[in-house]
Parts: C-alpha cells; structure tokens; sequence
C-alpha cells in the first residue's frame, strides 16, 4: 500500500463513471490553454500538456473545451480546438490516445461560450439581447428559435465526434457565463418561448443537448455536466439557489452521469475562485446538489490541499475531486500525493495569470511552472533535468522567489550551489507579502516549496549572511548569480532619508510600527498590498499616491478589482496622477495633473516604489542579475527569471 | 508566443513602452523594440497598441484537401 492510500483512502479508491471504473477519485478538470491552431486544429503543444496531466496519475483527465459551430459564435478563446467537423477527429484522437496511454479515463468537453464567445467575431449570441457587464466582450444577440434547434444538433454531433475520436466520455460545459449557463440564468434568459420562462422552461435547452446526446451516443456511455451551483447573479436578477437547483435537477435527469458543480460567474461581483476565499469554501454547494438530486457530484472550486477533498469524499459530499489551478500548476500532483510527496507538489497560489492570459489572448501561462507549455521540450526539464556533464559551484545571492528558483533548479542539474540570504527569513518580497490579509500567507507555501527543492538536491540555504564582493572573491564560485530583489526607492525624492519615511518591506515585516496618519507613496502592486495591509490592521489612516492615472496596472484584472473595491472600503484616499516633488516632516508635497501644489500631511510615509537594489556590485567572473534585481516586476517575472536562467547551467 | 513589432506600421506613438508590465519596452530608431529574455508574454503590448502595429496571433493549421477514408462522411 502506497503512503497516499493510507493517508488519503477516500481519494485513492476507485470510482465509478456511468459504469466505467476509475482508478481514483481525482478529475483534471477542463481549462483552455489557446495552444491550439487559430483554426481549431489540436497542436503538438495541447497534446504534450496533455499526456503531462495524464502522465500524473488522475483517475478522469478532461480536456479542454471543444466549440461546435462552424461560425466559431461558441468560441470563446483564441486557441480554442474545435469539434464541428469530422476534420477535427484526428487532431482530436491524439489527445484521447494519450490519456488512455497512462490508464486514465479520457472525456471530452463540449463548450459554447455564448455570451463570452465569438472571439474573432463583433457580436456574441445567448438567449437575449441582455448588456455586457465586462467590457472585453461582445455585445449579444439574442438566438432564434431555428438556431436554438440547429445548436443543440451541433453539441449532438459534438458528442458523436467525441466518441469517434476514442473519448471515453463527453462533457458538457454550462458554467460561468457560457450558452448553457445563459439560457439557465433568469439574468441573462428574457426569453417567451418554450426555452424561457420559469424553471422548466430554462432548462430545456441543457436538456434538450443532454437528450439529444443520450440518445446518440446509448445508454452506457457517460454523460458529465459541469453547471452552477450558485449564479451569485442576484444584484443583475440571476437565478436563486433553489431555482439553480431545481433546474439542475432537471437537466441531470435527463440521462448525466456525473454533475460537476461550479459557483458564480464572471460576471458575478463577488469573489470565488482568488486567494481570499477559504479552501473547501463552496463545499457546502455541492454538497446541496448531492442530497437532492442524487447522482455523482465533482467539484473543483478552492480545494488545493488534498486534506479538503479527503474531507469531503469522506462525508459524501462529493463523488470526485476536480482539480483545475492546482494541477496547471503541477500536473503530477495525484503521483505525488499517492507516493507520499506532498512536499514536492509546486503549490498554485491561485494568482489567477493563467486566467489573465487567456483574456488577453495569450497562452496559458503559470506563475509557479514555468515549464507550461514547453511539456515535450527535454531542456525545460519538465519531467526532471539530465545531470549537468560538469559541476560547476554557484553562488547566489539573494533568497528570495528568483535565487530559489535559481537555486533548486540549478542543484537539480546537479550543480553545487549555495544561496546566501541577508536577512533571517528568507523568501524576500514574497515572505514579505505573505504577511498580507486574506490567504496572501499562502505565498510560504511557494517559498518553502523551492527551499526544499533546493536542499534536496544538494543546494544550501544561508540565512542571516550579508555577501560582500570580499565573501565572493573567497568562496570564489564559477557562476555568481546576483538576485538581490528590489527596495523603496529612498533616492527618488527630496526628503526621502527623513526619519518620518519608512520601507514598506519594513512594514510588512512588523519591523517598524506607523504613525496613525500614513501616506504609502507607489502606483503599482506593492503599493496596493501595503495600504491592503494597514486597512487590514484596521487604526490607521491611509492615502496612496502616485503618478499613474491608475494605480495597480502591474496587478492581475482578476485581483485588482477586488483590491480596488478593499481600498475603498478600507477609506483609502487615492491621488492618481499625482507627482511627488518632496517628502518632509509634515508629509508630502506633491503636484496634481494641473501642476497645482498639495501637501498630504501624515505621521508616518511609506515608500513603495521598488527599485532594483544596487547595494551589491560585482562585475569580476561569470555574473548574472535575474529577478527584481534587473527590472522590478511581479513574482511570476522573478521565478521565470529563475528558471530560464538556471536551465542554461 | 512573442508579440512582433510590425516596424512598417508602429509609429513610435510609445504606448507600449508606458503599458508594458514588465517594463521592457522601448524605441529604438522611433519604433518599438524589447527585451525577448524578459517578456511574459501577456499580450498587453498588442492590446493596447492603437495602430495594429503589433502581431499577437496564433498559428493557422494548413488544412489538407485530402481526407483520409475512415473520416470521410456523406454530407
């Protein structure tokens, strides 16, 4: 018995899909990767990332969502494969054949994106013509009743091709403002037809497709249904929980297997998926869905940690855990937890760039793996790194995300390395960072994650040593890599050597205590996180400013909306576009847009305009900078800094 | 994917450079240029740009006329 069934039973026992038997109880759920062709042909890049999450050891491997319509109305991402044409099976049959090559069960997806569809087109269609609420989509038409019909034969044909293709299921996707989801919410469905109207009447397109399919593909072969549970649409007129329910309920009667449950929408002005909802947070949703509707539940939303899911199939509540974030971020997780890793898993931080790039177009993108996407391509050491032909001693100074990164790949290739960190704890800006409010102490999780990496190949950690170019000339490494991170800009401003000015690290550390009255001085991310901070601790007063004309344009669009509407409550007086001219013992001066003079009088300043930290040069040797010591950016920039550095050594 | 500068359509106008998170935009001769080694890839360049000057697309598939048999279907 391996230690992860001990541990984990629950998740390591088989499961059942309609009546086809599953290794365990662990579903890679469905995401969009837009590695495919601009065309929807599948691409050698979807494949390998493919065979990762199956080569990972999940009982249910999905893939990502096919759209069904020649017009590409449905398609919702630039990259999106395709499914409305026998053309498409072979591309298509690749995937299926890879994750029945490692015993998993493969299943297709089939997604209209309605409203958030029609990526290349002007309009997107949806039951009615109801206003966008986010600006990057497209303003919908409402679908005629011969449309209606012609889409539901299109999903039909959908699944008959998924089932050519060698798929052992076919998936339906009905969730976060996609057609299906559309047609289900009272906010966005006005409809009068047979498709509208009350319960009944919104759930019979999903039923309908869900019919359709059965009666195409028989009676054994497994139907999924990924739906909301809860639309958090009330403010726009959404579905109530009951009716999501009951509509549920309808849908999955109709002949589905296996109901995984979702919460919110895109739309929705809460938050679901980020860093401040509690892991295990939405269980209580599916756990409505499985007393009352009675067949297998999956759920996917914040259940990083296996002990949450563990927890969950234990009581019932839950027939799969679905993982989605957590296994982008490392697709070898259920191997891992099976043979008692957990400590090798690469933590998610749930930073949410993966769904930032796929609005922008971009490929699917990991801030902790930097390997996504490059899966098939040996130098990137997805599956782990060749020893290096010869050993070379690296020495790093700096043991924050960028040395780490640095670090544990670089003693993987089996280099000798030693990183050197000037303060006690080590982690830099993210152990700083963690010190933040609502699940920002999850970025430990990161920091620990890479020292151990790190240590177990080898690599030593220093903590507490401060490297003078004296230390480097002694030790006398044949790499020096320079990844000193960034601090507050004191030189910036007049004044900015006052004892009234202080770092926001220092800050966030609890190494100096503000003043009542605290102005934070920054426009970008850390000046948000550090004013996050004070309002967090709740006696202080506080003001940002700084010269953007809006702050936090460096912050991912899905946190920086929640952190806005934080600062607000927290009563944070923002100056945009206002440039400091100095900073003295009352508080600072600066000049608005016009050029007009104001003073913010405070206690305490804050500075946050990180600057790349220039307090250790040296030049003799082999010497590279990565991370904020090259150009202050986020954390993602830091570890891939890392691990493009260090995969060359 | 890597965003390309399009030199024959930037004119120089520089929003980029003030809309790149990571701060690795410039001009070079009046047109856009940056750092590749340093670039996330998030296509902010290309989304902001306001002459189409930057290229952010992704590959089409050549389709083949051919249809192998087993996918041939009446239609």
């Amino acid at each position: 018995m391996l230690p992860g069934q001990k541990k984990y039973p629950h998740i390591f026992s088989p499961g059942k899909l309609g009546k086809i038997e599953t290794k365990n109880r662990i579903k890679y759920a469905s995401t969009e990767t837009n590695f495919n062709y601009r065309n929807g042909y599948v691409a050698d890049k979807e494949v390998a990332y493919m065979e990762a999450q199956a080569r990972g050891g999940a009982g249910i491997v999905t893939t990502q969502g096919a759209f069904t319509d020649r017009s590409g109305e449905g398609k919702g991402y630039v990259g999106m494969m395709a499914i409305w044409d026998d053309k498409f099976i072979p591309g298509l049959k690749r995937i299926a054949d890879v994750i029945r090559k490692y015993d998993a069960v493969s299943v297709l997806q089939l997604m209209h994106c309605g409203r958030v569809g029609g990526v290349h087109l002007d309009y997107t269609v949806g039951p009615s013509e109801v206003e966008q609420r986010l600006p990057r989509f497209r303003p919908p038409k409402a679908m005629s009743k011969d449309e209606v019909e012609i889409c539901i034969q299109e999903h039909v044909d959908g699944a008959r091709r998924c089932a050519e293709a060698g798929f052992d299921a076919v998936e339906i996707s009905g969730i976060v403002g996609y057609l299906l989801s559309n047609f289900i919410s009272s906010y966005t469905n006005k409809r009068t037809d047979e498709f509208g109207g009350g319960v009944k009447g919104r759930a019979e397109f999903p039923r309908r497709i869900v019919e359709g399919i059965r009666k195409e593909v028989g009676p054994d072969y497994p139907i999924v249904i990924r739906l909301c549970g809860e639309e958090l649409l009330l403010d726009r007129g959404g579905s109530t929980p009951e009716e999501s329910l009951e509509i549920n309920r309808i849908i999955c009667n109709a002949g589905v297997d296996l109901l995984s449950v979702t919460v919110g929408w895109q739309e929705s002005a809460e938050s679901v998926i980020s860093r401040d909802i509690p892991q295990g947070n939405w269980l209580y949703v599916a756990r409505r869905m499985k007393e009352n509707i009675g067949i297998p539940i999956s759920m996917a939303y914040r259940l990083f940690e296996p002990k949450y899911p563990e927890a969950a199939l234990a009581e019932g509540t839950i027939d799969f855990w679905e993982s989605c974030r957590a296994m982008i971020a490392d697709p070898m997780l259920p191997n891992k937890i099976l043979e008692g890793r957990e400590e090798d898993i690469i933590p998610c931080m749930a930073c949410n760039i993966c769904l930032a790039r796929l609005f922008r177009d971009a490929e699917l993108t990991c801030c902790v793996r930097p390997t996504l996407g490059h899966e098939s391509e040996a130098d990137w050491g997805f599956y782990g790194f060749k020893k290096s032909p010869e050993k070379k001693k690296i020495m790093i100074v700096g043991a924050g995300l960028a040395g780490l990164q640095v670090g544990a790949v670089a003693a993987e290739k089996g280099h000798d390395v030693t990183i050197y960190e000037k303060k006690k704890q080590i982690g830099g800006q993210a152990a700083s960072a963690s010190k933040g409010p609502w699940g920002d102490d999850e970025f430990m999780r990161l920091v620990n994650y890479l020292k151990m990496h790190c240590e177990k190949h080898g690599g030593k950690v220093i903590s507490g040593k401060k490297v003078t170019p004296q230390l480097i000339d002694k030790e006398a490494p044949d790499k020096v890599i320079l990844a000193t991170g960034a601090q507050p800009d004191r030189s910036a401003f007049p004044g900015g050597d006052g004892e009234n000015v202080v770092s926001c690290l220092d800050v966030m550390d609890g190494v100096v205590k503000p003043g009542k009255r605290v102005v934070v001085v920054g426009d970008k991310g850390v000046a948000i996180s550090t004013a996050l901070f004070l309002v967090d601790k709740g006696d202080y007063e506080v003001a940002l400013i700084g010269p953007a004309k809006k702050f936090g344009l460096d912050v991912n669009p899905s946190y920086i909306w929640r952190y806005m509407k934080k600062l607000k409550g927290g009563g944070v007086q923002q100056y945009t576009s206002h440039k400091v001219k100095e900073l003295n013992s009352k508080g600072v001066v600066a000049l608005d847009a016009e050029g007009n003079e104001t003073t913010i009088e405070c206690d305490t300043i804050v500075l946050a305009n990180m600057a790349s930290d220039g307090d250790l040069e040296y030049k003799k040797g082999d010497v590279y900078r990565v991370g904020d010591a090259v150009v202050p950016r986020r954390a993602n920039a830091a570890i891939h800094d890392g691990y493009r550095l260090a995969m060359t050594f | 994917m890597f965003p390309v500068v399009n030199v024959f359509k930037c004119d120089g106008c520089g929003l980029c450079v003030k809309r790149c998170p990571a701060q690795i935009m410039g001009l070079i001769n009046g047109k856009a240029a940056y750092l590749q080694m340093l670039c996330e890839e998030c296509g902010i360049c290309a989304e902001v740009c306001p002459k189409g000057g930057i290229l952010w697309e992704l590959p089409e598939y050549a389709e083949s006329t051919e249809v192998h048999e087993a996918y041939a279907y009446k239609r």
